[in-house]
């Protein structure tokens, strides 16, 4: 496993970075925080297009920069691979020029096979002859990732990859980049803004603020924190929750699963039996009821406990319940929080209205 | 009564000179596209000198600093065994400085548009600094460069004031065709000095529309940016 450790400061015109922190790169690390949070720049640093700045960057061992003996390794050395928010095709060239760019570059020998798989991976075949500027931006991006990863990186580095992809394109770029990551074995580190996109992408979620890391955790432990602005703030604020598929109803086409001890039940077929699933509930589709409620439309009723309550400034209050060891956030309204005497131990009833399930 | 030789040797001399400003102003105008050095605005401004110098003046000075009497006409005479003043090298070192701004402008500005972010992505691809400038820069600034050659080119078959100063008069070496129409003016042979002009004017108008009309049709694609200009080839 690559350990990467970064101590840097980097000063810019309007903010500065400050991180002095030690990953170990293994599945999906996503980078959020608002914009000029520092997210850009950390990725910057650490593929080395940020050659003043100060402090020492070192991966596996190895010193990739160090201001002090006045040292950085190329960037054209790293191996890594960068995804730009923009595509950052050469217009110069078709499809299939950028890519052989990038093998012909590979510090590894590279082999057709990989070529094949990657391009077959990403569905580019198709695309091959084309000129970059007549493509979709989903093509676009799926080229750059293509060719990324054509120099067999040891890292990937993904900028906002989706900002100028369609939503409809979004889901399967994300369930092509969980691919990537288990079929390649290439650690990723992935910046969004969105904590949607972040939330079905990774395992582990680094918040930067104002240039600082404030917060390094699990992405189900991290985005169920109430003291995170970040966290909170958006409307896709929510959870992430482990489940297991444990049937499926042909008639109604829903999926049951299980969380903990409980059932719950999302639309449509995901997953086989028994296998692990992802499921992603905004904090805005729950609600909180003190006593199992009936005649309701909703069908996902989770007993579950008050672990913690936190009072927006304005109308809004999240509160969190825990079913099982897993916590799911819940949006409601500090009058209905005031009203229902919430408390914090108290037995509740969570009422899921909708959630997106992202199988593993 | 056409002079060929004068002919001749006025396309000799503009095209070895386009040949040696497209490798002299290269370096120059990727340093001044890319520098922050607070020297930049001199050396701009340096290059950009013959542009509003009299002739004559570069002329004056070039005779003084290519005589076998100065050091750099020493040290040229006991390299080649040549002297630099009143010699075809002579007119090319002339003119190399006479139409630098014409070369050095086009590329700068070629290369200062090329976006930053497109180099990035070539250097996280593992392109080396000249790889990068091989692979992306040459070919995203081939219209840039196309101009620098046609200026080049053009603007030395044009040059009269330093090649009188430095070159003289001397048949098949310094006598190009703006020397031999002077002198046939001089000399009131007006039929000859129209011949000269009129295949000059026709010359300089084939090679400018036939070079323009390429850089329209082929340079068009290869620059189209986000897609807008170049033909879709799906």
């Amino acid at each position: 496993m690559l350990e990467l450790a970064i101590n840097i400061g980097l000063r810019k015109a309007d903010f500065a970075l400050t991180v002095d922190k030690q990953f170990s790169l293994k599945g999906i690390i996503g980078v959020h925080g608002h914009s000029g949070a520092g997210k850009s720049s950390l990725l910057r640093v650490i593929a080395g297009l940020e050659r003043h700045a100060k402090g020492v960057v070192t991966l596996a061992g190895e010193c990739w920069q160090d201001s002090d003996r006045r040292y950085v390794k190329p960037a054209y050395e790293r191996r890594i691979g960068y995804v730009f928010q923009e595509p950052r095709l050469f217009d110069h060239m078709d499809v299939a020029g950028n890519l052989r760019y990038a093998t012909k570059r590979a510090k590894m020998a590279s082999d057709a096979t990989l070529f094949a798989t990657i391009v077959d991976s990403l569905r580019l075949a198709h695309l091959l002859p084309r000129q970059p500027s007549t493509l979709s931006g989903g093509e676009q991006q799926r080229v750059a990732i293509a060719r990324a990863l054509l120099t067999s990186p040891r890292l990937l580095l993904l900028d906002e990859p989706l900002s100028a992809v369609d939503n409809q394109h979004k889901g399967e770029l994300i369930a092509l980049l969980r691919k990537i990551n288990q079929q390649f074995q290439i650690p990723i580190i992935y910046v969004s803004h969105s904590t949607d996109e972040l939330a079905t992408l990774t395992d582990q979620l680094l918040l930067l603020r104002d240039g600082s890391v404030i917060a390094f955790d699990d992405t189900a432990r991290l985005m169920s924190r109430l003291d995170l602005v970040e966290m909170s703030s958006s409307r896709e604020a929510g959870s992430v929750i482990e489940a297991r598929v444990k049937g499926y109803d042909e008639e109604f086409q829903l999926t049951q699963l299980s969380i903990e001890s409980s059932v719950c039940w999302v639309p449509g077929q995901v997953g086989k039996e028994e296998t692990a699933v992802r499921l992603r509930i905004h904090a805005r589709d729950v609600a909180v009821a003190l006593e199992r409620p009936k005649g309701l439309s909703i069908r996902n009723i989770l007993p579950a406990t008050l672990s913690a309550i936190e009072m927006g400034g304005a109308a809004h209050a999240d509160v969190l319940g825990l079913v099982g060891n897993q916590t799911i956030r819940a949006r409601l309204t500090r009058a209905s929080v005031h009203e229902l005497k919430l408390e914090v131990g108290q037995s509740i009833y969570l009422l899921i209205k909708a959630a997106s399930v992202e199988a593993d | 009564m056409l002079e060929w030789s004068s002919l001749w040797l006025t396309i000799k001399l503009a095209a070895v000179t386009a040949v040696c400003l497209i490798f002299i102003a290269t370096p120059i105008a990727w340093w001044l596209s890319t520098t922050r050095s607070r020297w930049a605005t001199a050396i701009d401004a340096l290059v950009a000198m013959p542009l509003v110098l009299p002739p004559t003046v570069l002329g004056f000075y070039f005779l003084l600093a290519l005589s076998p009497q100065s050091s750099f006409g020493q040290w040229w005479l006991s390299l080649t065994g040549q002297q630099l003043t009143f010699s075809f090298s002579g007119l090319v070192v002339a003119s190399i400085v006479y139409s630098l701004p014409f070369a050095v402008q086009p590329l700068q500005a070629s290369f200062a548009g090329i976006d930053h972010g497109t180099l990035e992505a070539g250097e996280m691809l593992g392109a080396s600094p000249i790889d990068r400038f091989v692979s992306l820069v040459l070919p995203l600034s081939s219209r840039g460069y196309l101009t620098a050659a046609i200026l080049a080119f053009a603007h030395t078959v044009g040059e009269f004031g330093v090649v009188l100063m430095i070159g003289g008069n001397i048949p098949g070496e310094t006598r190009v065709v703006s020397i031999a129409i002077y002198e046939a003016v001089e000399t009131l042979n007006y039929d000859a000095a129209h011949t000269l002009s009129l295949v000059l004017i026709g010359f300089s108008f084939v090679v400018l529309a036939l070079t323009y009309g390429l850089n329209r049709h082929f340079a068009r694609p290869l620059f189209a940016h986000n897609g807008k200009r170049g033909p879709k080839r799906a």
